[in-house]
């Protein structure tokens, strides 16, 4: 955290390296993120491309109090992805073009992982939309309960709920 | 118990993703294990599923090489951003309490001496003094601030409250000491070899050059002036005079008040005697002093001072009556030697000074002077007399002589040192304030700025006098 701090402090005062590693620290995350809410490969790459733009255009703005570097970058993501899905007027339901998955793998094994993850994100939409993003947030880009509480501007007591129920519904779902 | 539940959940997906096994996880909570295990299965399936999304080969360079171009554009540092920083919480706490500083300074700038802010008036201006590097400037500061005295004395007694005005008065002559030294008190009536005396022989011995040559026209000059005419024609004898002239009209009003302040008794009789005609007009116009000198120059006037001495009196002071019996006597050429004068330079020269300095006479001397042609028609010297007209305008005023040397012309101020030009017009200024302040001052309170502008008068006609007979001595150890 030290550390992204001071990248965070770097990068302000135009260090570019100190942005490329808050770029490289984050990109994935942000990417699995996006990518879990849409449509296809190409989308998710163009949104995080605007993510981190915007992020390094308003990154002066930037300050420690309140929401940590992450958050504020996942609320950046988070917005990002509500602008393109209402500029698309649809609601995403999953991704019709799933981003592949990891390769050197087993055959059966990735055959396995591709229906997984079909099938997962075939009933995330039967979630309510902050169950969700709560789910996204909490298993896509691995944030800590206290962060995405700061992205959604809730109470982590009320994010551990959300996750519980959303949790339970996936199970009923996926019957287990 | 959802809410115990939905925590024991959290907790448990936080040791998986930190690498705890399912059994031990679960172990921790054998009461919820049936409820907790179904849900964390359905997690790892859900987490392994949003996790397998990766980005594609290249994704990651082709993203960051696309934002290169816009990176370009980046928005400044926010002001709240700045503010986290130690340096400029400091720098605007410094802004801030330079500016409250800075208001409250301003806000006292007029303020007067019963005021609560008058304090820091005096502290503002003490810093200034402080940060202003050099001598010469806190000079010409401490004379800027005894000007803002005076003008404050005439502010409370507007205001009708003389018992501040005692207060301002010292505060003023406290700004001209530090000008020209503390005032030393000087004896009513100093020897003619006292070390006043002396400066000023010295002053004429060198000519018209600097402030000096104003005391000069009485004592050597014209001494050697006096000398002069033995071996050679007036000629010799009215440039000598015609030097201290110029000296006179630069600073008018300075050299009254030496003559006036310091050394009121150097019209010693063998002074007058020694010195020619110079001495009785000057004295003449501008003190009562003057009726010893006429004396003398009835005794013996030079033939070349003479002449030039006879216009300015008649010109200047056409009312004085002591003027006419000068004028009249001056032409008597004859010395009675001209060795005694050589002598008694010292002594005599001060007699001189003082009433060289009266501002009407050398006025109107200068311009003769100036010009050798009138050293030689001497009678020429007449015309000056027209600029000694400025007279006439003194005596309408209270006291002739001041007015005077404030119409008076001050064409070679330049030539004398600032301060000593600034002396002078702080002089004038308290007469300048008098008249000013004589419709907005309460009739109680006029009588009492007259007399404490007067005073500050004095201590700058003391300061002058203290400040040229400074350079004297400097002029002296330097030679």
């Amino acid at each position: 955290m030290q550390d992204e701090e001071g990248l965070v402090r770097r990068a302000q005062e135009g260090d570019r390296e100190a942005w490329a590693g808050l770029y490289e620290a984050n990109f994935e995350r942000i990417y699995r993120f996006l990518a879990a809410r849409s449509e296809g490969r190409m989308e998710a790459e163009d949104l995080t491309e605007q993510v981190f733009l915007k992020a390094y255009q308003s990154l002066g703005g930037f300050n420690w109090r309140g929401v940590g570097f992450t958050p504020w970058l996942f609320r950046i993501a988070r917005n990002a992805a509500i602008d393109a899905q209402r500029r698309k007027g649809s609601e995403q339901k999953f991704l019709s073009d799933p981003p592949p998955p990891p390769t050197e793998k087993d055959p059966q094994a990735m055959i396995e992982e591709k229906e997984l993850m079909e099938v997962v994100l075939s009933h995330l939409p039967r979630l309510t939309a902050s169950q969700q993003e709560v789910i996204r947030l909490r298993f896509a880009a691995e944030l800590s309960i206290q962060e995405v509480a700061q992205v959604l501007g809730k109470s982590p007591g009320a994010i551990k709920a959300l996750q519980h129920a959303a949790i339970e519904t996936l199970r009923q779902r996926l019957h287990i | 118990m959802n809410e115990k539940i939905a925590e024991a959940l959290n907790d448990c997906l936080e040791r998986l993703e930190r690498g705890e096994a399912l059994g031990d996880v679960l172990a921790r909570y054998p009461e919820a294990r049936q409820e907790l295990e179904p849900l964390l299965r359905a997690s790892i399936v859900t987490r392994k599923a949003l996790g397998a999304v990766v980005p594609p080969p290249g994704a990651r360079a082709r993203v960051w090489t696309h934002m290169q171009p816009a990176m370009k554009v980046r928005s400044r540092p926010s002001w709240r951003l700045l503010w986290l920083r130690p340096w400029a919480v400091a720098a605007t706490s410094l802004f801030l309490v330079f500016l409250l500083a800075g208001g409250t300074v301003l806000a006292s700038t007029n303020s007067l001496p019963h005021q609560p802010l008058y304090a820091v008036k005096l502290a503002a201006e003490q810093a200034r003094l402080v940060l202003t590097p050099t001598e010469a400037g806190k000079a010409r500061l401490e004379l800027a601030l005894a000007e803002k005295r005076a003008r404050e004395m005439v502010a409370v007694a507007a205001l009708n409250r003389p018992e501040d005005l005692e207060e301002l008065a010292n505060r003023l002559e406290r700004h001209l000491e530090k000008v020209a030294g503390p005032a030393v008190a000087v004896p009513a009536s100093s020897p003619a070899g006292s070390p006043t005396s002396e400066p000023l022989t010295d002053k004429g011995a060198e000519g018209a050059a600097g402030l000096s040559a104003a005391p000069a026209p009485g004592s050597p000059t014209v001494q050697a002036a006096a000398t002069a005419d033995v071996a050679e024609p007036p000629r010799a004898a009215l440039t000598l005079e015609a030097t201290p002239s110029p000296g006179v009209i630069a600073t008018p009003e300075a050299a009254p008040s030496f003559g006036v302040t310091a050394t009121p008794e150097a019209t010693p009789a063998s002074a007058v005697a020694a010195t020619p005609e110079p001495v009785p007009s000057a004295a003449v116009a501008r003190t009562p002093e003057p009726t010893p000198t006429p004396e003398g120059t009835k005794a013996h006037p030079q033939g070349a001072a003479a002449p030039e001495v006879t216009p300015t009196l008649e010109a200047t002071t056409p009312e004085p009556t002591v003027a006419p019996a000068e004028v009249a006597t001056p032409e008597p050429t004859p010395t009675p030697t001209a060795t005694a004068t050589a002598r008694e330079t010292s002594t005599p020269e001060k007699t001189a000074t003082p009433k060289a300095t009266s501002t009407p006479e050398r006025t109107s001397t200068p311009r003769a002077t100036r010009t050798p042609e009138k050293t030689d028609t001497p009678k020429a010297t007449p015309t000056p007399k027209t600029t000694a007209t400025p007279k006439p305008t003194a005596t309408s005023r209270a006291e002739p002589t001041r007015t005077a040397r404030t119409e008076q012309p001050e064409p070679e101020k330049t030539a004398k040192p600032d301060l000593e030009a600034r002396l002078e017009k702080g002089a004038r200024l308290q007469d300048q304030l008098l008249d000013e302040a004589l419709d907005k001052v309460p009739p109680e309170s006029r009588e009492a700025l007259r007399q404490a502008l007067e005073k500050n008068r004095d201590a700058y006609e003391k300061a002058l006098k203290r400040l040229q007979d400074k350079h004297d001595e400097e002029q002296r150890s330097d030679r």
